[in-house]
C-alpha cells in the first residue's frame, strides 16, 4: 500500500507543486491522477521513483519510509516499480528485445531466465513478432507497448504511469488504456497520471482530481471532470 | 551475479565503441597522440642521458709523468686515488703502450714511422686517464694528486683545458632533466584533459540513455563500468596506434644518431625495451581512458 502523509512539496525556485497531500492507494488498486498542465501529478508519481524527495512530509511506499532509502538503495526500491512515460524513454540503439531485457540485467538476472520472462511479457502486450526491430521501426503505440513490457517485466508492485497517451491517436489511445487495464486485472497496481478526459472516462476507474498542488476530488469510479 | 554484471558491463562497452564508430577514432587519436607525446619526451629523455653518459665518460684527467719517473711510483700514485670513493676508473698507459698504440694509430704514415724509428729512446710519457662519477669532484682529485705525488714527477695535467667544458655539461644535463620532467608533466595534465573532453562528448550522447538505467533500478557500477570498457578499449588501440608509429620511426632515427657520431642503436634499444615499452604505454593508455571517463561520468551519476 502507498500512503502520501502531508506531503508538500516547493521547489528551489519557490514552486510549491504540492501542497499538504493525503491520499492512500491499495494494492491492486487503478487510480488516475487528474488534473490541468503543472498542477503537479508528475511531482506526486516522482515521490515515488524518488526522483524528487519531499519538502516536509512522508511518503510510505509498502511500509518503508522513502526517506530512509539511501542512495545506495535507491537502484534496489527502483526495481520494485515499473515506470512508462508520454516519451516513452526506449533505449534507440537497442532492439525490442533488448530494451525489454535490460530492465532485467540491471539486476543481474540469468540469461536463459531473461529469454523466457521477456517473450512472455512481449506476448502480453502483442509484441512478439517485433523482438529484432529497433524503436524507430515501431509506431507510437507500439513503442509505448515495448515501454510496458519493460516496465513490467521485472514484475513490480506498481506501475506508474506518467501521461502514456500524451503522444499517440485515439485508437492506439485506447489500446493503450485497455492494456493498462488488462495489466492491473492481472493483479499489478496502476497509478496514471493524465489530462486526457477520453482515457479517464473509457476506464471507469477510480480517479483523484489535483489542482495548484491540492486533491479537489477523490471518487470511485469517477469521471474526468476540472 | 557480479560476474554477469561486469561480462555484460564488458559486451555493452564493446559494442558503444564499436556503434560510436567516428568518436571513438576522434579519442583513439588523441589518446594515441597523448601517448605518443609523453613516449616521445621520455625517450628523449632517456637518449639524452645515454648520450650524456657517453660524452662524461670520455671526460677524464689525463696525467703526464716524466719520463724519469719510476713506474712503480705512478702505479703507487694510482692505487692511492683508486682507493678514493669519488674515482670511477683510473686507467694506466705506459710509455711503452703509448708508443706502440701512436704506431699503430700512423702505420700507414711512412714519414712518421720512419722518424719514430730514427729515435733512440721512446720520447712518451706514461700517463694515467682518471674518471670520476661527478665531474664537480676533479678538483678534489687535483689536490689529492698533487699531494700524493712528488711535483717533480709530474710533467703535465691536461684537466684545466677541460674544465669550461666539464662545467657546461652539467648545467646541460640538469637544465635537460629538469625541463624533461616539466615537459612530460605539463603533457599528461593535457592528454587527461583532452581524453577528459572527448570521453565526456561520448558520454553526453548516452545522457538520456543513462537517465533510463537509472529509472530501471541500474545501480552506478552497473552503468558506469560499460563506459569504463570504452576507456580501456580507447587505451589498448591507442598504444597499439603508436606501437606501429614507433618501429618505424625508431629504424628511421637509427641512421641520424649514427651520422652525428652518437653510438645508439635506437632499433636495438628498442627491441631491448620492447615488454618494459609496451606495459608502460598500455598501462598509460588504459590509465588516461579509465580517470577520463570515471571523471567524466560522475556528474551524471549524481542524485
Ligand atoms: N525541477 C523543478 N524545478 C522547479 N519547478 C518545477 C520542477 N518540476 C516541476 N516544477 C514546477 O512544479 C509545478 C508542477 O509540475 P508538474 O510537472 O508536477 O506538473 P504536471 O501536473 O505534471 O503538469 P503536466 O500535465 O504539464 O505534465 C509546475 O509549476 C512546474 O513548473
Ligand atoms: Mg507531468
Amino acid at each position: 500500500m502507498i500512503e502520501y502523509r502531508n506531503v508538500t512539496k516547493v521547489f528551489n525556485g519557490g514552486v510549491t507543486a504540492l501542497n499538504n497531500i493525503n491520499l492512500k492507494i491499495k494494492k491492486g488498486e487503478f487510480v488516475s491522477i487528474v488534473g490541468q498542465s503543472g498542477t503537479g501529478k508528475s511531482t506526486l508519481l516522482k515521490l515515488l521513483t524518488l526522483e524528487e524527495r519531499p519538502t516536509s512530509g512522508r511518503v510510505i511506499f509498502y511500509k518503508t519510509d522513502l526517506d530512509e532509502i539511501s542512495k545506495k538503495e535507491l537502484p534496489f526500491h527502483r526495481r520494485r516499480i515499473g515506470v512508462i512515460f508520454q516519451d516513452f524513454k526506449l533505449l534507440l540503439t537497442r532492439t525490442v528485445y533488448e530494451n525489454v531485457a535490460f530492465a532485467l540485467e540491471v539486476a543481474g538476472v540469468k540469461s536463459d531466465e531473461i529469454k523466457k520472462s521477456v517473450s512472455q511479457i512481449l506476448n502480453i502486450v502483442g509484441l512478439e513478432r517485433k523482438l529484432n526491430s529497433y524503436p524507430h521501426e515501431l509506431s507510437g503505440g507500439e513503442q509505448q507497448r515495448v515501454a510496458i513490457a519493460r516496465a513490467l517485466v521485472h514484475h513490480p508492485e506498481i506501475l506508474i504511469a506518467d501521461e502514456p497517451t500524451g503522444n499517440l491517436d485515439i485508437i492506439n489511445t485506447w489500446e493503450i488504456a485497455d492494456l493498462l487495464l488488462k495489466i492491473n486485472k492481472l493483479g499489478t497496481t496502476v497509478v496514471l497520471a493524465t489530462h486526457d478526459k477520453e482515457t479517464v472516462d473509457r476506464l471507469g476507474k477510480r480517479v483523484v482530481g489535483i489542482d495548484d498542488g491540492r486533491i479537489i476530488r477523490d471518487q470511485e469510479k469517477g469521471k474526468y471532470m476540472i | 551475479m557480479w560476474k554477469l554484471t561486469l561480462y555484460r558491463a564488458v559486451k555493452a562497452g564493446t559494442k558503444n565503441f564499436m556503434r560510436n564508430g567516428w568518436l571513438s577514432i576522434a579519442t583513439t587519436s588523441v589518446i594515441a597522440l597523448a601517448l605518443f607525446i609523453i613516449s616521445f619526451l621520455l625517450s628523449l629523455i632517456f637518449i639524452a642521458n645515454l648520450v650524456l653518459g657517453q660524452i662524461q665518460d670520455k671526460i677524464s684527467v689525463n696525467v703526464y709523468f716524466k719520463t724519469t719517473a719510476e713506474e712503480k711510483d705512478i702505479l703507487k700514485i694510482k692505487e692511492n686515488l683508486e682507493s678514493m670513493a669519488e674515482v670511477k676508473r683510473i686507467d694506466y698507459t705506459s710509455r711503452e703502450m703509448a708508443l706502440s698504440s701512436l704506431e699503430e694509430k700512423y702505420q700507414n704514415n711512412e714519414v712518421i714511422i720512419d722518424s719514430l724509428k730514427e729515435l733512440k729512446e721512446n720520447p712518451l710519457e706514461a700517463s694515467l686517464s682518471i674518471k670520476v662519477y661527478d665531474p664537480d669532484k676533479y678538483e678534489l682529485i687535483e689536490s689529492e694528486l698533487l699531494a700524493g705525488a712528488p711535483k717533480e714527477y709530474v710533467s703535465k695535467m691536461d684537466y684545466s683545458d677541460h674544465r669550461g667544458e666539464i662545467d657546461r655539461l652539467n648545467k646541460i644535463i640538469k637544465s635537460i632533466r629538469q625541463v624533461g620532467t616539466v615537459m612530460v608533466l605539463i603533457f599528461v595534465a593535457v592528454a587527461i584533459l583532452v581524453t577528459f573532453n572527448s570521453i565526456r562528448l561520448t558520454i553526453y550522447t548516452y545522457k538520456t540513455e543513462v537517465e533510463i538505467m537509472k529509472l530501471v533500478g541500474a545501480s552506478n557500477w552497473f552503468i558506469r563500468l560499460p563506459f569504463i570498457t570504452e576507456g580501456v578499449l580507447y587505451g589498448i588501440f591507442a598504444t597499439l596506434v603508436v606501437g606501429i608509429i614507433w618501429y618505424p620511426l625508431a629504424g628511421y632515427f637509427a641512421p641520424f644518431f649514427a651520422s652525428a657520431g652518437i653510438q645508439i642503436d635506437t632499433m636495438q634499444l628498442l627491441y631491448q625495451n620492447l615488454a618494459l615499452i609496451i606495459i608502460i604505454q598500455l598501462f598509460t593508455g588504459i590509465f588516461l581512458g579509465v580517470i577520463s571517463s570515471f571523471i567524466a561520468i560522475r556528474r551524471y551519476l549524481k542524485a
